[in-house]
């Protein structure tokens, strides 16, 4: 058995449809984007850092000018402070995409950055994963980083022209795709990365040996020892003669750009707090707006015995209503919007989703502000709407023959 | 007609006054009940001092000209104003003492309003309005309230409309589903103001005929009226002028 105040909340949001989807659809928004602002942010850095976690980054990176060898990546791995190194040579090239047919200047020059790993099959730091096609590179052939493909706009299966540091010019084949999530995606560096065996070296023009060192500190996970690190590693570099121009130190577990990817989340976290201001300042709109419309009704239930509190009620179940449906919407949409979210943030940072899990707090969340937004809303327009008398609803509505004007409206 | 005459007997205070009337209990007593507005012409004084006893199953016309103070002083007898100066009890309860929440408890087990332009919510059904008042005042357990307002609509006569919308039926089908949304809570009390004001002369006829059912049953009205006609039917007709009670005639 429903009580007739019931009744009335229903009718009053069933009667007035467009007020009432109005509002649903304004809250609706804001929880939408908040669920799935905050349900990729959870999803994202899990994720990410389950990603990176499985490439083992280096804690430091140093370039030297002059190549260095096997036996000087021994004397940094026996360092105490350190877990273990790498030796790798990278330089950049030039390369165009050899068109048929066409003359020399169908195509201009556009850079290359060549890595060039000794043992693809036992990479123990910035692990690079084949993704598709040949692996690990064959001999006088070129692998593309997948994100960098679309710079590079040739397919893999294409031959492009490279001109070496020595400007001579070499026939490669792309041969396959890797994914290296130690590098900057390439779409926001701008320079597309390719990867060769290290027995292609000469063939390009390049000596034999490595020119950049990776390594990881011991305890790595902070920051300052991962600093101290660095330096001690780069000391060690320099009395063996070897010049550095440039080391860098990686944020702990943390990628590149995870700054950039934070401070993306923290804007689209803005607009949804934003678009949940909208909607709270649409529900005290329409709220009082209501209220103004509905004094005479709350007068005359005061007359026949509602007490303010009871009348309260009515109207806070009422825009709770407006919350359940919102977030019934809201709810499953932000799920969907938190999954192609995550997508899509993922692929401009180039790492891939293992798993789609929806935070649970992230649906709390919303089912809090879901409940808490609208009534908080609507608090002081539904206070300040009951604290009309009787006699003021009555008097204003003329009930008193010809009292038009004295009412409350005229005193306010 | 099963609605019962008032349950309890006269508030203790009013029979130890010694003022107990020969012929019945007083349910009503206004003592020098004064009551100003501050208007946007100045002040105004409606009611400059006004006493009234009405007894227990009394039909009581208000009458005088507009303006005269008659809205004011039902208002003082429900509760819904307040007196700036005076007393009013009404069955034992010091109504000019209540608080707003304690006002509207009080009135809706004590006091039936009906008003002249009926105010049924719009967006409820005749039924559902009878309702309201009894789940506000929880005297009657909620799977009882739906038979009780079907029963209350049968004795006005209108429970063939009780599923439509009070803009679905006439002036005068409206004010009876009025009265009988007043007696949901069976108070002993009802305070009419300009009850028949908007209907025409033979709707009012029939719906002064429900009101006089009521007294018959033993219910204690007091009915604010222009209409002279009706006035000359009541046992009891109080004339006000500026405020006072210039003629009370039985
Ligand atoms: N809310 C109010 N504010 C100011 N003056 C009022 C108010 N209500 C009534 N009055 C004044 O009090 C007097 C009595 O009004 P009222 O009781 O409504 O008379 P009646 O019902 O007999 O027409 C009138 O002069 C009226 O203008
Ligand atoms: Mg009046």
């Amino acid at each position: 058995m429903i009580r007739a105040r019931w009744y009335k909340v229903l009718n009053d949001l069933w009667g007035n449809k467009t007020r009432t989807i109005l509002i649903v659809l304004s809250i609706a928004v804001g929880l939408f984007a908040v669920g799935m602002i905050v349900s990729s942010q959870a999803i994202l850095s899990t994720e990410l850092a389950k990603s990176y976690a499985t490439i083992n980054p280096s804690s430091g990176t140093l370039r030297t000018n002059e190549p260095f060898d096997d036996d000087f990546v021994q004397s940094v791995r026996r360092m105490p402070e350190v877990q273990d190194a790498e030796g790798r040579r990278s330089f950049g090239v030039r390369f165009r995409v050899r068109s048929e047919g066409a003359g020399d200047q169908a195509e201009e020059w556009r850079n290359l950055q060549v890595f060039a790993v000794p043992d693809y099959a036992n990479m123990r730091i910035n692990k690079i994963r084949p993704v598709s096609g040949a692996w690990p590179p064959p001999e006088h052939e070129l692998l593309i980083e997948r994100a960098a493909l679309q710079l590079i706009r040739a397919q893999v299966g294409d031959v492009v022209l490279i001109e070496t540091p020595g400007r001579q010019v070499r026939e490669m084949r792309i041969s396959g795709l890797v994914h290296d999530l130690s590098q900057l995606p390439a779409p926001i560096d701008g320079t597309p990365y390719g990867y060769i065996a290290f027995d292609t070296l000469e063939w390009i023009g390049e000596p034999r040996g490595y020119n950049e060192l990776h390594f990881v500190a011991r305890d790595g996970a902070d920051k300052d020892e991962a600093q101290r690190v660095v330096n001690l590693v780069k000391d060690k570099a320099e009395k063996s003669g070897l010049t550095i121009p440039m080391s860098m130190t990686a944020e702990p577990g943390q990628v590149p750009l995870n700054d950039v990817l934070q401070a993306i989340l923290l804007l689209l976290g803005v607009l949804g707090v934003l678009s949940l201001l909208l909607s709270a300042f649409l529900i005290v709109n329409t709220i009082s707006a209501l209220l103004a419309q509905q004094v005479r009704q709350v007068g005359v239930m005061k007359a026949i015995g509602a007490r303010t509190r009871q009348i309260m009620g009515m109207y806070l179940v009422m825009v709770l209503i407006y919350g359940v449906v919102a977030l019934l919407l809201a709810v499953p949409l932000g799920t969907l919007g938190a999954r192609a979210l995550s997508r899509y943030m993922a692929s401009l940072f180039n790492f891939d989703l293992t798993a789609f899990h929806v935070p649970p707090q992230a649906i709390v969340l919303q089912v809090v502000i879901g409940l808490a937004v609208p009534v908080l809303a609507s608090l002081v327009p539904i206070l300040s709407g009951l604290r009309v008398t009787a006699a003021q609803a009555m008097n204003t509505l003329g009930l008193n023959n010809g009292q038009f004007g004295k009412g409350f409206i005229d005193r306010l | 007609m099963f609605i019962s005459p008032l349950k309890s007997p006269a508030p203790a205070h009013i029979a130890q006054d010694g003022r107990r009337d020969e012929e019945g209990v007083p349910l009503i007593e206004l003592r020098q009940v004064v009551k100003k507005y501050q208007g946007a012409a100045g002040v105004v004084l409606a009611l400059r001092g006004v006493d009234l006893r009405v007894k227990v199953g009394e039909f009581v016309a208000i009458v005088g000209k507009s303006g005269s103070g008659k809205s004011t002083l039902v208002n003082m007898i429900t509760g819904i104003d307040r007196p700036t100066a005076g007393e009013i009890w009404v069955g034992g309860t010091a109504v000019h003492t209540l608080g707003e929440g304690q006002g509207a408890a009080w009135r809706g087990r004590h006091v039936a309003i009906v008003f002249q332009s009926f105010q049924l919510l719009p967006t409820l059904s005749v039924l559902q309005n009878v309702m309201l008042p009894m789940d506000f005042a929880d005297r009657y357990p909620v799977r009882e309230q739906r038979d009780r307002a079907m029963h209350l609509l049968e004795q006005v006569e209108i429970a063939e409309h009780a599923h439509k919308l009070p803009s679905a039926v006439s002036g005068g089908q409206q004010q009876r589903v009025a009265i009988a949304r007043a007696l949901a809570n069976d108070p002993p009390l009802l305070v009419a103001d300009e009850p028949t004001g908007n209907l025409d002369s033979s709707t009012a006829r029939s719906v002064f005929r429900v009101f006089e059912d009521l007294v018959d049953q033993g219910k204690t009205i007091v009915m604010v009226t222009h209409d002279k006609d009706l006035a000359q039917r009541v046992e009891r007709a109080v004339t006000l002028a500026d405020g006072e009670i210039v003629d009370d005639r039985a």
